[in-house]
């Protein structure tokens, strides 16, 4: 079949498939971004953190023993007691990232590319971890939601699992822009990113704000977690190795440190590895990524919606 | 001192040994190896094996002590490791009394020690089945058949048996996967089928929506994936979820409980290949000797055979019957496997000069049906 013809009939699929693991890159996304535009550094650590939402939620769902048999009402209590856990978790292990791994080496006036490497070495102690104690093959996780589709439009389908992954992203960036525009701390952290001698002058708390940010990037990446659990059915120690890689790709596509730019560059990285897919092997998926990651630094070196982050000198 | 005193002790030790190894008169001490896994990751494969060997050993040995041979079980721990099998494989050649060396279990392994046991001219009845090892000239005798027939077993069922004619060949670019896969497309288009699909996929990421979309619209209906279980059973929960309905065959090497776990219930259907004879969860034979064996293995070992027991088993007894025969050296050995035939409990057993078996040997056709592995039957009997 030619390429055209091809892209022709599956490109609604090529479509819907790549919005659902693109809104996964884009929660991703989003916390890497936040850190990014306040700390100027790329927490290298915040796939893990995404894997330890998915291993906090598998807990709740194993601990319940509640699957699809319970009935709806049971299910879905299970699903946001999971969802909970992945987002407490997530968001407690990026605090303690932020202060066992970051802050003492900031207090040192250690150069970013210290505390870049101290990352790295929390990511791998923490892949480390679980593979220990959880074992290195695939753990699955139960089945809780309808494998049915909702939704079909030519060769495209969304399944229950792919609308619930996309409601669930929307809502959290509701939820975050309201957070970031309306609240003290979320003024705080914005006015920090903008110019952090001015705002600690201002009577901004540094520390707090800072761990505030880990705080809500490590809950988006708990939620993407769980979603992603849920959509491929699996966990393992490994999980947050490509998703960890991918968010980051999609926050510098979108403007790192710029949070619209993040969601949109999560998207799109999506789409377009999925339709990129459908003329080349699906083995050259990635280099469609980095392909396109590439072509837009060249002509928008700081990414599609421009880079949003603290003028540190 | 003390530190002396063990290097004298263990110097003493191994010169006994090597003189009693030279002995072969009056009642003689003929032992038979066991290269594969005991400790490590894959001992849960290893140990049946390496028991079933043990096993056999321990029902000859009287028999064996009347023409004044006395029978020993040696075990070489190699942990299914490459780096580490040819330091266990030297040790086994150094004890001469050693005359046969059921294993190594694993491709790679043999492939680390074919050259040792090669030199010391001593047989080793493998399991490994990468379709290559036979091309070297070792005194490599391969009990299971080689990777190229099970994959024309998965091509030959899916066009004789399920008469399907567009078939998707997957692999997730490893050795083994992508040497699978290359077969059975080879065995496709050869029995005049069509392949629609053919890719590779990448081993560590699990989003394969762009693959399943591929199969989805090529109207693929039998789907092959050559890959280990995590990638399979995350590939085919996809795959199935994503509204395919046909035929999807995996490899061997997943089959085993695990993968109902992993996969859940898109796994119900899933076909599998495998060399192994059926052993009884699987749904095997519940009499004949292949029975016998598992009931016996059962009351020695207070625990259900596995994969490859039975083919252990038999090499084993391959082994035992050539000493019968008079057999007593390593060369004698070699010989009586280029030449002779055993019918062992899993199949008949008879070797070409390359040491692969000899004609077509018949793979196991396995399928889950109701979260349970079913065994289906012999490929040559399904598939004609």
């Amino acid at each position: 079949m030619s390429c055209f013809a091809s892209l022709e009939q599956q490109f609604l699929a090529a479509l819907f498939n790549g919005l659902a693991i693109g809104s996964i890159y884009a929660l991703i996304a989003l916390g890497l971004s936040m850190v990014y535009g306040i700390l100027n550094l790329i927490n290298f650590a915040h796939g893990e953190v995404f894997m330890v939402g998915a291993f906090a939620a598998l807990g709740i769902f194993s601990a319940l023993g509640v699957d699809l048999n319970a009935g709806w009402a049971l299910v879905t209590l299970a699903l946001l007691a999971g969802a909970v856990a992945a987002v407490a978790a997530s968001g407690l292990a990026a605090m303690i990232l932020e202060i066992a791994a970051y802050r003492p080496l900031r207090r040192l006036g250690a150069p970013r590319h210290a505390t870049m490497i101290s990352g790295m070495g929390c990511s791998i102690v923490l892949q480390e971890i679980f593979a220990l104690a959880f074992g290195r093959a695939n753990i699955s996780y139960p089945g809780l939601l309808p494998v049915s589709t909702l939704f079909v439009a030519g060769s495209g389908r969304i399944t229950v699992k792919m609308a619930l992954i996309m409601i669930c992203t929307l809502v959290m960036m509701v939820v975050l822009d309201w957070f970031v525009s309306r609240t003290k701390s979320g003024r705080g952290i914005r006015a920090l990113a903008q110019d952090p001698v001015a705002a600690e002058l201002m009577g901004v708390n540094l520390s707090r704000s800072i761990l505030t940010t880990f705080l809500i990037g490590g809950m988006c990446a708990g939620l993407g977690g769980v979603l992603y659990g849920l959509y491929f059915s699996k966990t393992s120690y490994l999980l947050g190795f490509i998703p960890g890689l991918k968010g980051l790709t999609a926050a510098i596509l979108g403007g790192i440190g710029n949070l619209p730019g993040a969601v949109l560059g999560g998207l799109l990285l999506g789409v377009m590895e999925n339709v990129g897919a459908i003329c080349l092997p699906a083995q050259l998926k990635d280099v469609v990524g980095f392909g396109a990651l590439l072509l837009v630094l060249i002509f928008r070196p700081n990414g599609i919606l421009g880079e949003r982050v603290a003028r540190r000198t | 001192m003390h530190r002396s005193i063990t290097t004298f002790a263990s110097l003493a030790f191994s010169a006994g040994m090597f003189i009693s190894g030279q002995v072969w008169a009056g009642n003689q001490t003929v032992k038979i190896a066991y290269e594969g896994a005991l400790t490590g990751g894959i001992a849960f494969f290893g140990i049946p094996i390496g028991n079933a060997v043990e096993l056999a050993i321990e029902l000859q040995k009287d028999e064996l002590a009347k023409q004044g041979v006395s029978l020993e079980y040696m075990p070489a721990d190699d942990q299914v490791d490459a780096a580490q099998a040819p330091t266990i494989a030297r040790k086994v050649i150094q004890d001469d009394s050693v005359i046969g060396v059921v294993g190594p279990i694993f491709g790679s392994t043999t492939n680390a020690v074919g050259p040792l046991y090669t030199q010391a001219d001593l047989v080793m009845l493998s399991m490994g089945t990468a379709a290559n090892l036979s091309t070297k000239g070792w005194t490599m005798f391969r009990v299971v058949p080689n990777d190229d027939i099970q994959a024309a077993a998965v091509a030959d069922y899916l066009g004789k048996a399920l008469k399907m004619t567009k078939i998707g060949v997957i692999d997730d670019g490893t050795q083994y996967g992508h040497g699978l896969a290359e077969a059975v497309k080879a065995q496709v288009r050869k029995n005049g089928g069509e392949v629609v699909v053919e890719e590779a996929i990448d081993p560590n990421g699990d989003d394969f929506s762009s693959t399943v979309t591929k199969i989805l619209g090529s109207g693929a209906t039998g789907v092959f994936l050559g890959a280990s279980v995590n990638t399979e059973t995350v590939f085919n929960r996809q795959l199935v979820e994503g509204g395919f309905t046909g035929a999807f065959f995996a490899p061997d090497g997943t089959l085993s409980n695990d993968y109902i776990k992993l996969a859940g219930p898109a796994s119900n259907g899933t076909y599998f290949t495998s060399q192994a004879a059926p052993v009884a969860a699987y749904g095997g034979p519940t009499q004949g000797p292949l029975a016998d064996f598992y009931a016996a293995y059962q009351k020695r070992f207070n625990a259900p055979a596995q994969s490859y027991s039975a083919e252990g088993f038999d090499a084993a007894n391959m082994i035992i019957d050539a000493i019968k025969s008079g057999v007593h050296d390593r060369k004698a050995m070699v010989e009586f496997f280029r030449t002779k035939s055993y019918q062992g409990v899993a199949r008949t057993y008879k070797f070409q000069a390359n040491g692969e078996p000899e004609g077509a040997p018949s793979i196991n056709i396995y399928q889950i049906k109701d979260n349970k592995i079913t065994w289906l039957g012999l490929s040559s009997d399904l598939a004609k």
